[in-house]
């Protein structure tokens, strides 16, 4: 477990709205599960790193959080993806996705003498 | 917008803190016990499942804390979290409190009263258009080398008015005045009223409107035209006509003559210096038409996009025209000159002004260094509570901004209470203020005040609070802690603390020193005799209409005559006398030759005071005479003319001591035709400008060959001088019941009056440096004392070890006086270099008076050793047993 990389702040966010899309509305729990599950359990989610996240996503109006009842009949805060978020959210992953593009090509192999 | 709309939460979020609280530990909680299930499912025992999860999930208060950081606006809820505190704090040491406030606000105030004075006369904007290109014109003469009276501005001849207002090519508007005092009669008793003749564009170059009617046109001030018109001021509308609505198109009475009221102006308009009355100039007349009556006063505006440099070009050369179009009329020597208005109003106080603005920043130094070492005192007591605050974690900066939001609080706090002490010392400001105060009816708080006081406020505060901010941040954490021995933790402290107590001392002989010289001076002033005995001297003002009594008739000889009678004739009375000017308040001047010498030329004339005076002016104010014999009732229009002159042009122009001037003859140049009058008698010389100012020439004419609209009346009496006032006025109206009398006072307060600014300086430089010295004297016991508390042990050591009582008590003497001497010879050294920026405001005395210097370290010593007497008796009685056990 030791090895497993904690999330970088800057794709937090990005994984947060994502997995909102993918799975509609989740509490908190749920969205770290995910998330950890994704990356093949390569990332780890904690407390210290969700919940100021998610603070921060709703305060700009991304998301939205409602009290709710969980599978298993226990209270929790559930989120919701907003309008505002799911713009974001392509915003962002097409920025990524540019991101990786470039960078990948200053990594592959011998491509810059062809 | 999202960031816009983020802020906007994150504020709310310092709101309702407990339930957003709640709401976290909830969902945290809820959180917890899914993963504790997920690992239970996994197949995990109970206890296990739990430590993973834990593991996991990181420790819950640090992600409280961040979340929290996320939700509000950490800085300011540190700052609103830092002034709660201070506040619980300061509130929980009353004493410490208003004794840092008090000392603080005592500084501020001071400040803040002397701002407002510079910031109502100094820098506020005149009120009038254009006001940051008004100009007032003056020609000046330079005066004869070595001989007569140097007059430092005059005022501008009608001629030059009229070429300026038509040559001028960097200058409009040009307009003019002449302060005037008008009778007013009919109605109420006859007033004499201060007021202006003005031309006509007068009222539009200030840009002022009338609150009624309209103000004087050009079409008022022709020769031939309906001239007969007067505008009033606001107060006189108000005092003497009750604000009638009706008062437009009413007759006044005025100087026996009948003007009509054309207009009212607003509240507050009294230009020039308290005018209650204008009336339109009207060219024409002898005084108009000679070129060297300087009578005007002329203001311009310098036409936009010049520089004053070219306004003042073109003056120098029209000067140099003037006197080749007027070839042995116009003074050669004349220069022209051009002042900012509001420069040239002020120019009286500016230099006090600037003194005393800097004498309340150096008091603010002094209350600051005061509550900064209140504060260091506090912070090392405090060392217990700063070191675990370190211990816990706190960063020294986040100490830092702890404990400088603490003295931002003193220091708010005292600027408000320091407002109501500056609002205090403007209330005695304003009762002080005399005539001669230039703008000191405008002095009031305003925003600019405001904003003074509160960046001076906060910028104290840190200023004060960075000593022991930073002492604090820097404490050694372990020292405290272990409580017996912090001696090193503070060592630091108690060197600021000199250093604060010697710049204390330091800044308080600078202010000591300055009021010093200023209190000797005014005592010198007090000191001088004026040339005549002003006790049981009553003053008054008896102003003769000029239509009424022309000038030159024997007219108003004879009423003036008539009036002198009856009052001689009043029980109480012992003898009274007509001057056409009071000693000691100025008065018109004149160039004149001496007959039989060479004609000095043109414009190189020597210059004196000039009076017209009756022959019971002389015994009345006991003005010796020294030498041929005083007017008397036959000098009159019917008999040749003569003079008298005073000692000081006796001597300057007759030096010899066997050549008697008495016989010789003098012509007067300035006033009409030229005068030749017979030296008849030499009288001591009269201070005529003022106690502190030096007697120049002078000559009288006797009043009986030289009639005066402008008259005063001294009467001599046995008791209080005030109680024949109303007596004397109704003789005179029993003359003429419409003959206005005025500014009836003693002659004491017109010596007073004299002195008022003079005093004003003294009463607030004082006051100054009494405060001054005060937080100078705590600011040695505090540090005196405090280095005692601490050194209990190392006395009762010496005691144990034979030192006696005097041992011990010069111990504590010898640091009192190495912090006061420190303080005083820095102070004396700096006190020499600035006391000479305030030569001009003294008299009789150097700027570097030795014994004034001497005085002030005297004081400064012995106050710097009662202050340790309390410490040193505390020294003394240390008992070395328990001092030794207390450890």
């Amino acid at each position: 477990m030791g090895e497993r990389a904690d999330v970088w702040q800057g794709t937090l966010a990005l994984m947060v709205l994502k997995t909102l899309q993918a799975l509609g509305p989740l509490h908190g729990y749920g969205i770290a599960r995910r998330i950890e599950q994704t990356s093949g359990d390569l990332l780890a989610v904690n407390y210290g790193t969700l919940y100021p996240a998610l603070l921060k996503l709703e305060q700009e109006g991304y998301i939205s959080s409602e009290w709710g009842t969980s599978d298993n009949n226990r209270k929790a805060k559930y989120y919701k993806l907003m309008r505002a978020g799911r713009k974001q959210l392509e915003k962002e992953a097409r920025e990524w996705e540019q991101t990786t593009e470039i960078l990948a090509r200053f990594l592959a192999p011998g491509k810059e003498s062809a | 917008m999202r960031k816009l709309r983020a802020r906007f939460f994150r504020l709310a979020g310092l709101f309702r803190k407990d339930r957003r609280d709640r709401e976290l530990s909830a969902e945290m909680e809820g959180h917890l016990q899914m993963h504790v299930e997920d690992n239970l499912h996994a197949g995990m025992n109970a206890a296990e499942a739990r430590r993973q999860a834990f593991i996991k999930l990181g420790g819950v208060e640090q992600t409280k804390e961040l979340y929290r950081d996320q939700r509000g606006l950490p800085l300011v809820e540190m700052f609103l979290q830092d002034s709660r505190f201070a506040l619980r704090l300061l509130k929980k040491n009353p004493g410490f409190t208003s004794i840092a406030v008090v000392t603080l606000a005592l500084g501020l105030g001071a400040t803040t009263t002397i701002f407002s004075v510079v910031n109502s006369v100094l820098l506020r904007p005149l009120p009038y258009q254009n006001q940051d290109r008004l100009l007032r014109v003056e020609e000046t003469h330079p005066g004869a080398p070595g001989v007569g009276v140097t007059f430092a501005a005059l005022g501008v001849t009608y001629a030059t008015f009229l070429d300026l207002e038509r040559e001028g090519k960097t200058i409009e508007n040009a307009s003019a005045y002449r302060d005037w005092a008008f009778n007013v009669t009919g109605g109420s008793e006859p007033q004499q009223v201060s007021g202006a003749l003005v031309s006509g564009d007068f009222f539009a170059a200030l840009g002022s409107r009338p609150l009624l009617g309209r103000t004087i046109h050009q079409e008022d001030d022709q020769a031939g035209g309906n001239s007969r018109v007067v505008v009033l001021s606001y107060a006189l509308w108000q005092s003497r006509f009750g604000g009638d609505s009706k008062i437009l198109g009413q007759t006044l009475s005025i100087n026996a003559e009948p003007f009509s009221v054309i207009g009212v102006m607003p509240q507050g308009f009294h230009f020039p210096q308290r005018s209650e009355m204008w009336s339109p100039l009207v060219p024409g007349g002898n005084l108009h038409d000679n070129r060297r009556a300087h009578l005007l006063t002329v203001l311009v505006d310098r036409k936009r996009g010049q520089l004053m440099g070219g306004v003042q070009g073109e003056l120098t050369a029209f000067a140099e025209s003037v006197e080749k179009r007027n070839p042995g009329v116009d003074d050669p020597s004349l220069t022209i000159t051009a002042v900012a208005l509001q420069k040239s109003l002020v120019a009286p106080v500016r230099p006090a002004l600037v003194i005393l603005l800097f004498a309340v920043g150096l008091l603010l130094l002094i209350a600051c260094s005061n509550v900064a070492n209140l504060l260091l005192a506090r912070t090392s007591a405090r060392r217990k509570e700063i070191a675990v605050r370190l211990a816990l974690g706190a960063s020294p900066a986040r100490l830092a901004i702890l404990l400088l939001t603490e003295s931002v609080f003193v220091s708010l706090l005292a600027g408000v209470v320091g407002l109501f002490f500056s609002e205090a010392g403007l209330t005695f400001i304003r009762t002080q203020s005399t005539e001669d105060l230039p703008r000191f009816t405008e002095i009031n708080l305003d925003w600019h005040v405001f904003a003074f006081a509160f960046s001076v406020s906060l910028l104290s505060g840190l200023f004060f609070g960075l000593a022991p901010a930073l002492a604090g941040a820097k404490l050694n954490l372990n020292a405290p802690l272990k409580e017996s021995n912090w001696e090193p933790a503070v060592a630091g402290l108690r060197l600021s603390n000199s250093a604060l107590t010697i710049l204390q001392y330091s800044l308080a002989t600078i202010l000591l020193f300055g009021a010093g010289l200023l209190g000797n001076s005014l005592l010198r002033v007090l000191r001088v005799s004026p040339g005549f005995n002003p006790d049981h001297l009553l003053t008054l003002q008896v102003f003769l209409s000029p239509d009424l009594y022309p000038q030159g008739d024997s007219k108003g000889a004879v009423v003036l005559h008539e009036m002198l009678e009856r009052v001689r004739a009043l029980p109480g009375v012992r003898s009274a006398g007509i001057i056409s000017a009071l000693p000691i308040t100025g008065g018109p001047s004149t160039e004149f030759v001496i007959e039989g010498r060479p004609a000095p030329r043109l414009g190189d004339e020597p210059g004196a005071d000039i009076r017209v005076a009756d022959p019971g002016y002389f015994p009345a104010m006991s003005v010796p005479l020294l030498a041929g014999r005083t007017f008397t009732e036959h000098d009159n229009a019917g008999s040749a003319r003569v003079v008298l002159i005073n000692e000081t042009l006796a001597r300057r122009f007759w030096p010899t001591p066997n050549v008697n001037p008495v016989g010789q003859h003098i012509t007067m140049k300035d006033w009409g035709p030229p005068l030749t009058g017979e030296i008849v008698g030499v009288v001591g010389d009269v201070k005529t400008n003022g106690l502190d100012a030096e007697v120049g020439p002078m000559i009288y004419w006797p009043y009986y060959q030289f009639g005066q609209i402008f008259n005063a009346m001294v009467v001599r009496t046995d008791g209080d001088p005030l109680r024949l006032a109303s007596a004397v006025k109704s003789s005179i109206w029993s003359v003429d019941k419409d003959q206005s009398v005025s500014q009836i006072q003693t002659m004491d307060q017109v010596l007073a009056d004299s002195l008022a600014r003079r005093r004003l300086y003294v009463a607030l430089l004082g006051v100054f440096a009494s405060i001054a010295l005060v937080l100078a004297a705590t600011g040695v016991y505090g540090v005196v004392s405090c280095s005692v508390s601490q050194r209990t042990r190392e006395i009762g050591i010496r005691v144990a070890l034979g030192a006696d009582r005097v041992d011990v008590a010069r111990l504590v003497i010898a640091q009192a006086t190495r912090l006061a001497v420190a303080g005083e010879a820095i102070g004396i050294l700096l006190a020499l270099a600035l006391a000479r920026l305030m030569a001009s405001l003294l008299f009789g005395i150097s700027a570097a008076d030795p014994l004034t210097f001497a005085g002030v370290a005297i004081l400064l010593s012995a106050v710097a050793l009662a202050a340790c007497y309390i410490p040193a008796r505390r020294a003394t009685r240390v008992d070395p047993v328990v001092a030794l056990r207390y450890e």
